[in-house]
């Protein structure tokens, strides 16, 4: 799965990342933190292997 | 009272027509849910029926993941009205999924790899009872169409792919409608989750390098995907694979496949993939709406949102505002249920009621992925 443009998406009431918004192989995807989600598994892997970044939340 | 004790009832000729007080015993043929499969007969098609070129991991028919491109050749995912007839069968199917090759791969390198997967979930697979000691059986039983004949394989894999049974199955006429039953032990050793986690991963394949390749018919370590023997599906773009009719069980008797309600198929699947297509909520700000949706069914966890082109939501029925382009966030996800905000609108009005109707012709619609 070719993975850019990670981003957090904070949840705002109570101000703690919630989300995670990517772009996976051309289309963008809103990625709950749940490491059961095979998406927010697959970034995971990829942070841990150097090849992705996930930037702040705006 | 007295205890009869015996190993088998047949009928007079020896038969299996024998009736208990003019009844006839139920074969196991008539128990329901005995099909660990779902979506076995591919009638489910909630993304589409026709995917080009597509990625490894997506989804195309509902459950059945493509894993087609890794090493050279590529090809194309269809859902199709073709299927073994009632005369072949005893019994009707209407759809099967196929793969059409679009680039070859006259020469399987070792690292190469395409196949069709099925992932089940771990407590669905749970009564087998994988990886504790004792000897059980299942039975994997499937109609197939391959272009090319001879030896193809499948193989069954836990979910950290360290454990693996490949098992071969012969097409014997091209582009004909053959069914393949598969009995095999189920392992006593290994990882296998339980849980709502993947629990058993099921490859049928179309080409594998040697890397992925192991001997048949027996339990051993590693990630493999098949035998040695499989043939090359991917050698020339006029071959092509279809499957239907696919069916997992207890024990060793392949028994005739268990058809569901399409209403019972789709509900099943929509544990995995549910589209979003109606909600109504409030503008946070000129640009964005958000809501709140329970998931019924229940998923099988917090799913991945994404939005098929632009949204379109509503006021009153009377203004629609159409997003510049599609975008959806979710938080505060289970597989109950989450928040979602739509954005990039313009010209909302904080605080107003507004309809999301991703069902309406030329809006884009939510989809909710919760796929193992």
């Amino acid at each position: 799965m070719n993975i850019t443009n990670a981003q957090y998406v904070k949840e705002r009431i109570a101000d703690i990342n919630d989300s995670v918004k990517v772009t996976a192989d051309g289309q963008e995807l809103s990625v709950p933190m749940d490491p059961n989600n095979r998406h927010y598994a697959e970034i995971l892997r990829q942070v841990a292997d150097g090849d992705l970044t996930i930037a702040d939340a705006d | 009272m007295s205890t009869i004790q015996t190993n088998a009832i047949v009928d007079a000729a020896g038969g299996n027509t024998a009736t208990v007080n003019g009844i006839s015993p139920l074969a196991n043929t008539s128990r329901n849910g005995r099909n660990i499969i779902i979506n076995g007969d591919m009638r489910i098609a909630q993304r589409g029926t026709s995917f080009t070129s597509p990625a490894s991991g997506q989804v195309t028919c509902d459950r059945w993941v493509s894993g087609i491109h890794t090493g050279t050749g590529d090809g194309n995912v269809t859902q199709e009205t073709d299927a073994p007839t009632a005369a072949q069968s005893g019994t009707v199917f209407t759809h099967s999924l196929k793969l059409q090759v679009t680039t070859a791969n006259t020469s399987i390198q070792a690292t190469d790899r395409k196949y069709f997967i099925y992932k089940l979930e771990g407590q669905d697979v749970a009564p087998a009872g994988s990886g504790q000691a004792g000897t059980r059986y299942m039975t994997l039983s499937f109609w197939h169409k391959h272009t090319k004949t001879g030896i193809h394989s499948v193989a069954i894999n836990n979910a950290a792919r360290n454990r693996s049974y490949p098992m071969e199955y012969t097409q014997t006429t091209t582009n004909t409608w053959e069914k393949a039953e598969l009995t095999f032990p189920v392992d006593t050793t290994g990882t296998w989750p339980t849980t709502n986690a993947a629990g058993m991963w099921i490859f049928f394949g179309a080409a594998y390098g040697s890397n992925y390749a192991a001997t048949g018919n027996q339990w051993g370590a590693g990630q493999k995907y098949g035998t040695a023997n499989q043939v090359n599906n991917y050698d020339s773009t006029s071959n092509s694979m279809q499957f239907t009719g696919v069916q997992l069980e207890l024990g060793s008797v392949a028994t005739e496949f268990e058809h569901r309600s399409y209403a019972e198929e789709l509900a099943a699947c929509q544990r995995y993939c549910q589209l979003l297509t109606a909600a109504a909520g409030s503008a946070s700000s000129t640009s964005a709406v958000e809501f709140g949706i329970g998931f019924y069914p229940e998923m099988r966890g917090a799913p991945t949102a994404s939005a098929t082109a632009a949204l379109i939501v509503e006021r009153h029925n009377v203004t629609a505002y159409t997003q510049s382009s599609a975008a959806v966030t979710i938080v505060h996800s289970t597989g109950r249920g989450a928040k979602f905000t739509i954005s990039n609108f313009s010209g909302l009005t904080a605080g107003n009621g507004y309809t999301y109707s991703g069902y309406q012709s030329g809006s884009g619609h939510i989809v909710l992925d919760s796929e193992l």
